[in-house]
């Protein structure tokens, strides 16, 4: 339904080319301009402590994704879609990230998300662990676990949750609970010999086994057959099994533990009850979850993520606790970009978009802070010199007229420096009969790459709420930790007086490790 | 169509090379028969069978061994100095898995990542390695006997191609090309059957236990896993105009 409802607004789309959606004047420009600026003056800081926060996570949604998922929505409704504004970008307080990492110019989510949950910078590959820990190897990362945010908002007694579109074990989700030197293990059916012979434990399981405060209360994403066994059959793909090769089913454990329930299709999902399930594990797929566009011809069926964030808000409220920590993730933004498809990376992005609107909806900007950003980018262009309103998925149409290469041929406004949509051999391809808006295009690529790779160039920070005043300037991907962990009630104050910067005197240095947590909580008798 | 098959071969007017227990009694009494037959047939639905082909295959490339393996559901590809190619039918539409048996590795795209890529070819041509509505396009030109099918029929079809001559003996039994020619000289493409067989299923296909399976989708952010470094830069090209 969704699906055929898009393809028409893509149409409708196509056929408002360079026809501006508002009245706009130099009237209109100058004073939408001037409001702008006034709000941006009158802005008052919320500096209260923030009840709960929300960290949304586009993964690999480079600034021109954005730009580019915004003209997209804005022609889908009709307009010319430049004008257009993605929920998040009216959020009053932007900044820009630096996403490298210790050892990479240009990063993978494992250390990107690590520096926003933990508030230091570690190496390629590793999730959670200081950058003494050596990729791939189990030894190197013992006792250099640190402490996250989820992990320090459970042991203040918050409530916590984690929802992604990706594989709940997948790298970004996984950081925010996990601690591994290699983001690859995320049953025990990838852990070396070395991983076991040192005691390093896969990431599904240290999702079931979470040891702060009384666990994870809400986790919803794909990933299912990591936490079944290779004995199992997977209750949606017939002949598909689990991947465990230790015969537990962790599904099945998560389950048993009271008020807790398990879920794996959208009819479960919508049966669940937020008053009465204190603790939701949603498994929605084997691996990663679809594609939004894709998501309406899923076999098993399955929630959008703005359904997610929705459901997973409304768990963490009815759980009685002082506030939440909830982190959302768009995980196949990256995906569709790896595969070369812009259209997909776009329609999940504004899916993205949706999901925040959805938080926005049922949490107050006077006591949540709200966090909207990627991990890294990606080497995705928005090119050439289209018309106002020219279809973003469309060739390039200036003053009127197709624009075409030296060779006479035309192009289109979107591409890729590098990846799967490399025509080879010979000549540019002749576009002209060719439907660039499908959804299953590739857009043209300059180096030939069976995967279109990350980018290292800078990403966005968008943020509202108590706190987010912080967000100033050119900023370490690391400091959006030490944003949130300073406006979070109870970790804030915690980690005042552990570290002494609230003048009472340094007690440890920083980071927090893992092991200092767990003592800790074991003195509180937690 | 198998099970049509099966009989036909049970009852002696088919091949040998479709397993018939009774073909080896063809003088009993017919209840002796009937009944035997009755007992092959049981026996061969409860072990699901799959199609083994072994052909020859000609192309720019020069001369190679082609093996195609065909189950109701899943078809496998294997041609020396590749991997080994599996496409599978599921409720959300076609799954592909590379089988890297060197590197102990499985790439697996689904139907998703295959929609994505523009990648979605579809299960006739898969299962039949030469798309059956091609015959529609060609003129049917009597029949042949084919030896490498232990002198199984084949419809024979010739003609043109988009505008390029095809030459084609199907195989009405197992559903499959016996021949097949299209081009000439440095063009040259052909297929041709050196040998067909059934066996079960359970046996047929590539063993995959024990090999690691990563997503395609996983593949971009794998770049510290040197067997994922190589299939990006490896894998790439495949893109057409049109997709």
């Amino acid at each position: 339904m969704r699906q055929s409802r898009l393809m028409l607004a893509c149409a409708a789309a196509t056929a408002l080319v360079a026809a501006p959606s508002f009245a706009e004047s130099p009237k209109q420009w100058y004073e939408d301009g001037a409001r702008a600026a006034h709000d941006g003056a009158t802005l008052r800081a919320n500096d209260r402590p923030a009840k709960n926060v929300i960290l949304f996570v586009g993964d690999g949604m480079g600034l021109s994704t954005v730009a580019a998922a915004r003209i997209l929505e804005g022609q889908l409704n009709g307009h010319t879609g430049e004008e257009n504004s993605l929920s998040f970008e009216r959020f009053p307080y932007v900044s820009l990230s630096k996403t490298y990492s210790v050892d990479g110019q240009t990063p993978d989510s494992a250390p990107t998300m690590s520096a926003m949950m933990t508030g230091i910078k570690t190496n390629q590959g590793v999730i959670g662990v200081t950058q003494a820990t050596r990729y791939n190897d189990c030894a190197s990362a013992r006792g250099q676990g640190v402490a996250t945010l989820l992990e320090m908002s459970e042991a203040m007694g918050l409530a916590t949750g984690v929802v992604s579109t990706a594989r709940l074990t997948h790298a970004t989700p996984a950081a925010t609970y996990s601690h591994t030197p290699n983001r690859d293990w995320e049953s025990d059916a990838e852990l070396s010999a070395e991983a076991k012979a040192n005691g390093c434990k896969d990431i599904a399981r240290q999702l079931v086994e979470f040891p702060f405060g009384d666990g994870i209360e809400v986790a919803l994403g794909g990933g299912r057959s990591y936490f079944l066994p290779n004995t199992s059959n997977d209750p949606e793909d017939a002949g598909s099994k689990g991947r465990r090769k230790d015969g537990r089913n962790l599904a099945e454990e998560w389950a048993g533990k009271p008020q807790s329930a398990y879920v794996w299709n959208k009819a479960q999902f919508d049966a669940i009850d937020p008053r009465r399930t204190r603790h939701l594990l949603g498994l929605f797929e084997r691996s990663h979850m679809e594609y939004e566009y894709d998501r309406p011809t899923d076999a098993g069926k399955e929630p959008r993520l703005a359904e997610m964030t929705g459901k997973a808000i409304d768990v963490l409220n009815a759980s009685g606790k002082k506030g939440y920590f909830l982190m959302v993730e768009a995980g196949r933004i990256d995906h569709a970009h790896h595969a070369g498809n812009a259209f997909r990376a776009l329609t999940d992005a504004m899916e993205l978009s949706d999901a925040v609107r959805v938080a926005q909806s049922k949490a107050s900007a006077a006591d949540t802070l709200m966090i909207v950003t990627a991990d890294h980018s990606h080497v995705f262009t928005v090119a050439g010199y289209p018309d106002r309103g020219n279809d973003i998925l469309g060739k390039v149409v200036s003053g009127g007229q197709v624009a075409r290469d030296a060779n006479g041929k035309p192009y289109t406004t979107l591409g890729y420096a590098n990846g799967p949509g490399y025509r080879a051999p010979g000549p540019r391809p002749d576009l002209t009969a060719v439907d660039t808006t499908a959804p299953a295009f590739l857009q043209e690529a300059a180096v030939p790459l069976e995967s279109e790779t990350h980018a290292a160039e800078d990403v966005a920070i968008y943020a509202r709420g108590p706190g987010a005043h912080a967000f100033r300037g050119v900023v370490e991907q690391n400091t959006i930790f030490h944003v949130m962990a300073q406006s979070e009630q109870g970790v804030s104050s915690f980690l005042c007086n552990l570290y002494g910067n609230c003048g009472k005197g340094k007690k440890v240095a920083p980071p927090l490790m893992v092991s200092d947590l767990l003592a800790g909580m074991a003195r509180r008798g937690q | 169509m198998r099970r049509m098959l099966l009989l036909s071969c049970l009852l002696g007017a088919g091949p040998a090379w479709a397993g018939s227990a009774a073909m080896e009694s063809p003088a009993a009494p017919a209840a002796i028969a009937a009944a035997q037959i009755a007992q092959a047939q049981i026996s061969q639905a409860q072990i699901a069978q799959a199609w083994l082909a072994e052909y020859r295959v000609h192309d720019a490339q020069g001369d190679r061994t082609l093996v195609l393996v065909r189950g109701d559901d899943r078809v496998e590809y294997r041609l020396a100095g590749e991997p080994v190619r599996v496409w599978e039918k599921v409720a959300d539409g076609l799954v592909h898995r590379e089988v890297f048996l060197d590197a102990g590795r499985v790439v697996s795209y689904a139907p998703g990542d295959l929609r994505a890529l523009g990648r979605t070819p579809g299960w006739p041509q898969l299962s039949h390695l030469v798309d059956p509505d091609l015959r529609a396009q060609l003129g049917e030109r009597g029949v042949a006997k084919v030896r490498a099918a232990h002198d199984a029929q084949a419809t024979r079809y010739r003609g043109k191609a988009h505008g390029v001559p095809v030459e084609l003996d199907w195989l009405d039994a197992a559903d499959l090309p016996a021949t097949y020619r299209s081009g000439q000289g440095k063009t040259l493409f052909a297929v041709e059957l050196r040998s067909l067989r059934q066996v079960p299923v359970a046996q047929a296909f590539t063993v995959t236990e024990g090999l690691r399976e990563i997503d395609y989708a996983d593949i971009g952010d794998m770049e510290l896993d040197p067997f994922a470094r190589q299939y990006i830069r490896e894998g790439a090209g495949h893109a057409d105009a049109g997709h």
